[in-house]
C-alpha cells in the first residue's frame, strides 16, 4: 500500500472514531497532496458548509468519507528519497564586540523532517538560523544548498530559502491579495490562484478570518497567516524563529501538529527547522533537537557536559521535602538529587526502569505535582 | 462600477502581480481622468475674451491659481499612490524576481509620477483647443486685416502721423528723416512744424570684412546695420534730397501713417539685428508686407469716400465688441475724428486706454508741437487698443506654440528623480536611503572645501574649474567601481549607499564628462581664434560636444540613466541576495 493511500486510510480511521477535527485537516493535507484543484474546490465548498453546520457532525463525516472515497481514485506518486537539503560543516561564527563565537555546528537538514532548535536567550539559536537562510554570512565553515531544480543566483537561493523571523511585518491590504500575491509572483495560473489561496486558508484553519484586517487578528492568527504565506510558496526548506511566541499552549501544539503533517507531505516534503523555548512540544514534533549553550552545539542523541545517556533522569515537583523523597528512593540505584530551587532531578543509574522510580515514590506516599522522564529530552541540559 | 474595479483588480493580481502592486493601471486611469478634467478648466479658461487681455495668456496656469490646485492634486495623488504600493514588496520578501521584473517596476514609477504631475500640458491643451476652434485662421485673419486697416484711425500718438514717417511713395521708402534740430542742414531743402524739423536723406552703406566681427557702437554716424549672410552692412546718411514737390503739409496727417498695427510674430523682432537711434528716431527698412499696407492705407484715404469709412469704423467696432475691448467710439463719434479731407490733418486724439483722457500738468518742457498735441487730446473718447493687440498677439501665441518644447524636460527629470528615490527606498530601505544622502551632502560638502582650498592655494580660476571637475569625475569613477564590482566586498548597508548614489548620480556623471569634453573643446576652441584683441571669429564657430547634441543632450541622458538602471538592476537583486554581518 502506498503511503498516500496508508494516510487516506488513517483518515477513515479517525472519522470512524469521530474524532473529526484531526481527521479533517489529515483530509485537506492528502487532498492538497493530489495538487488537483476539483478537489481543491470539493475540499473549499465543504469547508465552508462545516463553518456554517458547525454541530452537524454526523453531516461533516459522511461529506468527508464523500471527499475520500474521491481521493482513492486519484493517483499521487510520492517524491523519491532525497540528499540533504542544506549541508552545514563547520560553521562559525564570531561577535567582534561581545566575542560570542557560535559553533562550529555541522548539520544536515532533509526534506521531511523536522529539526528543533532549542537553547536560552542569547545562545545563537536565531544566529544560527539566519545564517542558515543566508541572512547572515558565516565566519568559517562552509554551506551547501541542494534544491529540486538548480539555483541560478544568489537572489533565487535566498528565494529558495524561507525565513521567518520572530518578528514578522504587518500585513496591509486584505489578507486574501496578500496570499493571492505571492502565488501570483511564483507564476501559479490565475485561474488556480483563487483556488490555491482558498485551500491554504481552509486548511490553516483561517476560513473564518480570511475577511479581517492584520490589526484585528490575535497573534496565534498572524502567525498562522504568516504560516499560509509561506507554504503557498511551496518551500524546500523553511526556517522559523520561535513560530510559539506568543501563542497559547493549544495554539502551540496545533501549530506543530500542522506544520508536522504539512511537512511531511507526500508530494511537497519540507525541512523544517524552529526554534523555540516550548522544549516538551518541541520535541514531540521534532525528529531531531538541536541545542545550543553559549554557541556550542549538541543534540538530543547526544551527551552535554557532565549528563550521559546511560542514565535514568527524572523531574519530579513535590510539595514533599528533600528528605522525604531520599527515603523514597533508598531502595534504587539513585546516583544523586539535586534540587534546582523550582524541581527536583533524580539521576539514576542506566539500567533503573521509570515505572521502578514511580512505585517507589507511590509506596512512600509522595505527593507528586509534575514527574517527566528527561532522559532523552535536552530538557536535562537546561534544568540541571 | 466597484464591481468592476474589484474583478479588474483581482485580474491584475492574478495576471500581473507588478502591475498590481505598482497600481499604475489605477493611477493612469485617475490621471488621464484628471488631465480631462484639466483640460476642460484649459477650454473654459479663456471663454471671457477679457483673460486674453493679460500678458503671456499662454502661461494662464501660473497666472490664475490653478498651479497651485495642480500641485495640490499631484502631491494628494502621489501620497495615496505610495501608501497603497508601499502594502506590499515583493523584492524584499524575496519573491522571484528578476531584471525585467524590478526595471518594471521602476518603469512604473517612472511613468507614474510624469502622469500624476503633466497637468500643466492638459490644461494649456484645453486652452490651445478652445482659441484653435473659436479664433480659427480664417477669422483670424480677417480680425488682423480689418484691425491694421481700421488702425491707422485709432489716432492715439500723434507722432505716429508726423512727416518724418512717411515712407511712401517712392522716393521715401529710400529715404532717411533726420529729425533732431541739430543734425538739420538749414541750408538744404527741410520741413518744419510747430519746432518740430525733418530733412530727408539718401543712403550711403559700406560692408564689413566677412570674417570679422564689428561692434556697431564702434562705427560712428550709422544709422541702420544688417547682416545678410554673415556679411556686416552698415548705413550712412548721405545727401539732402529734396522732396518738396511730394509733400503736401508737414502738419500730422494721416497719409504719414506707416505702422502695422499687428504683424504676427514680426511684430516684436525684427528681421534686423540692430535697430539705431537716432534722438529717439528709430529706422528701419521697410518691408514688403508694410509698403503694401501703406499703399493700401493711402489709397483708402484718397477716395475719400465717407460710406467706406463708415464700414470699416463699424466693422471694427463690432469686432472690438467681440474682443472686449474697452472703448465708448460710436461710428458716429469716430468717423467725425477719422474722416478728414486732404491733406487728411490729425482733428483729434483718441486716449489709449480704458478710460477718457485726463488732463495733468505737464512738468516736462512744452514746446509749441507739444501745446499743439494737448490741444488735440479728446477729453471724451477713449479705446484700448494694447488689449486689441495683445490678445491677438495671445492668440497666435496660444495656437503656433509647441507647449512640450522645454518644459518636457523639467517634468521628465523631476519623474526620473522621484522614480530612482522611491525605487531606491523599495529596494533598499529608509535608513539606507536617509544615509545615502547624508553621505551625498558629506562628498558635496567635501568637494567644495577641496576647491575652496585649492582655490586658495592656487588663484587661477580656469584651474579651479578643472580641478573641481577632474575630482568629482574621480570621485564619481571610484563610487561606481564599487558600485559595480566592490559590493560584496563591503558591509551591506555600505554597499546600499554606494549602490543608491550611483543610481542617482549615474546621470550626473554622465553630464560631467560631457561637460568636461565641452570645456576642453571651448578652451582649445578660444586658443585657435584668440588674436590678442579678444576678437574671435563669428563665422567658422567650433561645434562643441553640447552644440552637437543640442536639447538632445537631455534626452540622451536621460535614456542612459534608464538604460542604467535596466542594466543596474542585476547588481541589485545580487546585493538583496547578499548575507548581513
Amino acid at each position: 500500500m502506498s503511503l498516500y493511500l496508508q494516510r487516506l486510510e488513517e483518515v477513515k480511521n479517525f472519522f470512524d472514531n469521530k474524532d473529526t477535527v484531526l481527521g479533517y485537516r489529515k483530509l485537506m493535507d492528502c487532498a492538497m497532496d493530489t495538487q488537483d484543484m476539483d478537489i481543491y474546490k470539493k475540499m473549499i465548498a465543504l469547508t465552508d458548509w462545516k463553518e456554517q453546520h458547525v454541530n452537524d457532525e454526523t453531516g461533516l463525516i459522511s461529506r468527508s468519507m464523500e471527499v475520500l472515497s474521491l481521493l482513492k481514485t486519484k493517483k499521487v506518486e510520492p517524491t523519491s528519497a532525497q540528499g540533504p537539503v542544506i549541508t552545514a560543516s563547520d560553521i562559525t561564527k564570531t561577535y567582534g564586540r561581545s566575542g560570542f563565537q557560535l559553533g562550529p555546528v555541522s548539520i544536515e537538514i532533509k526534506k521531511g523532517h523536522i529539526y528543533g532548535l532549542v537553547g536560552e536567550n542569547g545562545n545563537g539559536k536565531t544566529t544560527l538560523l539566519r545564517i542558515l537562510a543566508r541572512e547572515l554570512s558565516n565566519t568559517s565553515g562552509s554551506l551547501n544548498y541542494v534544491f529540486k531544480e538548480d539555483i541560478t543566483s544568489d537572489y533565487d537561493l535566498r528565494a529558495k530559502l524561507v525565513y521567518i523571523p520572530q518578528r514578522t511585518a504587518t500585513w496591509y491590504g486584505s489578507l486574501k491579495d496578500n496570499l493571492k500575491f505571492v502565488l501570483s509572483n511564483y507564476g501559479v495560473a490565475p485561474e488556480e490562484n483563487e483556488t490555491r489561496v482558498l485551500m491554504m486558508i481552509a486548511r490553516l484553519g483561517l476560513w473564518n478570518y480570511k475577511q479581517l484586517k492584520w490589526s484585528e487578528l490575535s497573534s496565534g492568527y498572524k502567525m498562522r497567516f504568516e504560516l499560509a504565506r509561506t507554504l503557498l510558496r511551496q518551500p524546500e526548506v523553511m526556517l522559523l524563529d520561535e513560530p510559539l511566541a506568543n501563542l497559547d499552549v493549544l495554539a502551540q501544539q496545533v501549530v506543530l501538529e500542522d506544520l508536522k503533517s504539512i511537512c511531511n507531505s507526500v508530494v511537497n516534503p519540507i525541512a523544517l527547522i524552529l526554534s523555540s523555548q516550548q522544549l516538551y512540544e518541541v520535541e514531540k514534533v521534532s525528529d531531531k533537537v538541536i541545542y545550543l549553550k553559549n554557541g556550542q552545539y549538541t543534540d538530543n542523541n547526544a551527551g552535554f557536559k557532565g549528563a550521559t545517556l546511560d542514565q535514568l533522569i527524572i523531574e519530579i515537583d513535590s510539595t514533599s521535602d528533600r528528605e522525604a523523597i531520599k527515603k523514597a528512593f533508598e531502595n534504587l540505584p539513585i546516583e544523586k538529587l539535586v534540587y534546582n530551587g523550582g524541581v527536583y532531578l533524580a539521576y539514576f543509574t542506566g539500567e533503573t526502569q521509570f515505572y521502578r522510580v514511580l512505585y517507589a515514590l507511590g509506596a512512600a506516599q509522595i505527593e507528586v505535582t509534575y514527574i517527566r522522564n528527561i532522559s532523552s529530552s535536552t530538557r536535562r541540559f537546561f534544568v540541571s | 462600477m466597484k464591481k468592476f474595479i474589484t474583478a479588474k483588480n483581482q485580474a491584475l493580481l492574478e495576471n500581473h502581480p507588478t502591475l498590481w502592486n505598482t497600481k499604475i493601471v489605477w493611477m493612469l486611469a485617475v490621471s488621464l481622468i484628471l488631465h480631462f478634467l484639466f483640460y476642460l478648466m484649459g477650454c473654459v479658461a479663456l471663454m471671457n475674451p477679457e483673460s486674453l487681455q493679460r500678458y503671456n495668456a499662454i502661461e494662464n496656469f501660473f497666472g490664475n491659481g490653478v498651479i497651485l490646485i495642480s500641485v495640490m492634486v499631484s502631491i494628494l495623488l502621489l501620497v495615496l499612490w505610495l501608501i497603497s504600493l508601499f502594502r506590499n514588496n515583493a523584492f524584499k520578501n524575496f519573491y522571484p524576481n528578476s531584471r525585467v521584473k524590478l526595471f518594471k517596476q521602476f518603469a512604473s514609477y517612472f511613468i507614474i509620477f510624469l502622469a500624476a504631475t503633466t497637468f500643466y500640458y492638459s490644461y494649456t491643451l484645453g486652452m490651445q483647443t478652445y482659441v484653435t476652434l473659436n479664433y480659427n485662421d480664417v477669422r483670424m485673419e480677417k480680425d488682423i486685416a480689418l484691425t491694421n486697416a481700421a488702425a491707422p484711425f485709432f489716432t492715439h500718438d500723434l507722432s505716429r502721423y508726423e512727416l518724418d514717417q512717411l515712407r511712401n511713395p517712392n522716393p521715401f521708402d529710400k529715404l532717411y528723416c533726420a529729425t533732431a534740430v541739430s543734425t538739420v542742414d538749414v541750408d538744404q531743402p527741410y520741413f518744419e512744424f510747430k519746432d518740430n524739423y525733418y530733412q530727408f536723406y539718401s543712403l550711403r552703406k559700406q560692408v564689413y570684412p566677412f570674417d570679422k566681427y564689428v561692434d556697431p557702437s564702434d562705427v560712428t554716424g550709422n544709422i541702420l546695420n544688417e547682416t545678410i549672410d554673415g556679411k556686416q552692412i552698415f548705413y550712412f546718411k548721405d545727401e539732402v534730397i529734396d522732396v518738396n514737390r511730394y509733400v503736401k503739409t508737414s502738419a500730422p496727417s494721416y497719409y504719414n501713417y506707416n505702422k502695422l498695427f499687428y504683424n504676427g510674430e514680426e511684430d516684436e523682432y525684427s528681421s534686423y539685428d540692430y535697430q539705431y537711434r537716432d534722438d529717439y528716431n528709430p529706422f528701419t527698412k521697410i518691408t514688403k508686407k508694410q509698403k503694401d499696407f501703406i499703399e493700401k492705407h493711402q489709397a483708402f484715404i484718397n477716395q475719400q469716400d465717407k460710406e467706406a469709412y463708415n464700414e470699416l469704423l463699424g466693422d471694427f467696432i463690432e469686432l472690438a465688441n467681440d474682443y472686449s475691448i474697452s472703448h465708448n467710439l460710436t461710428t458716429k463719434s469716430w468717423l467725425d475724428i477719422a474722416y478728414t479731407e486732404s491733406p487728411y490733418k490729425i482733428k483729434k486724439i483718441i486716449h489709449e486706454g480704458s478710460y477718457p483722457y485726463e488732463y495733468s500738468v505737464s512738468y516736462q518742457e512744452e514746446n509749441d508741437f507739444v501745446v499743439y498735441e494737448n490741444s488735440l487730446k479728446s477729453r471724451t473718447h477713449y479705446l484700448d487698443s494694447d488689449s486689441l493687440k495683445q490678445s491677438l498677439k495671445n492668440i497666435d501665441e496660444i495656437k503656433t506654440t509647441n507647449i512640450f518644447e522645454g518644459t518636457i524636460h523639467i517634468f521628465l527629470w523631476m519623474a526620473f528623480f522621484f522614480a530612482c528615490i522611491v525605487f531606491i527606498f523599495r529596494t533598499t530601505s529608509l535608513k539606507s536611503l536617509l544615509f545615502s544622502i547624508v553621505a551625498s551632502v558629506l562628498l558635496i560638502i567635501l568637494i567644495g572645501l577641496i576647491a575652496a582650498f585649492f582655490g586658495f592655494v592656487i588663484d587661477y580660476s580656469s584651474m579651479i574649474q578643472y580641478f573641481i571637475m577632474y575630482f568629482t569625475l574621480i570621485l564619481g569613477t571610484l563610487i561606481l567601481t564599487v558600485a559595480f564590482l566592490g559590493l560584496s566586498k563591503v558591509n551591506k548597508l555600505v554597499g546600499s549607499i554606494f549602490m543608491n548614489i550611483a543610481i542617482v548620480g549615474f546621470v550626473p556623471y554622465i553630464f560631467l564628462i560631457l561637460v568636461i569634453i565641452d570645456t576642453h573643446q571651448n578652451d582649445w576652441c578660444d586658443y585657435q581664434y584668440y588674436d590678442g584683441y579678444q576678437q574671435y571669429n563669428t563665422v567658422d564657430q567650433c561645434l562643441t560636444i553640447m552644440d552637437y547634441l543640442d536639447i538632445y543632450w537631455s534626452y540622451a541622458l536621460l535614456a542612459a540613466g534608464v538604460l542604467f538602471i535596466f542594466l543596474y538592476c542585476k547588481n541589485i537583486l545580487k546585493w538583496r541576495a547578499q548575507p548581513e554581518g
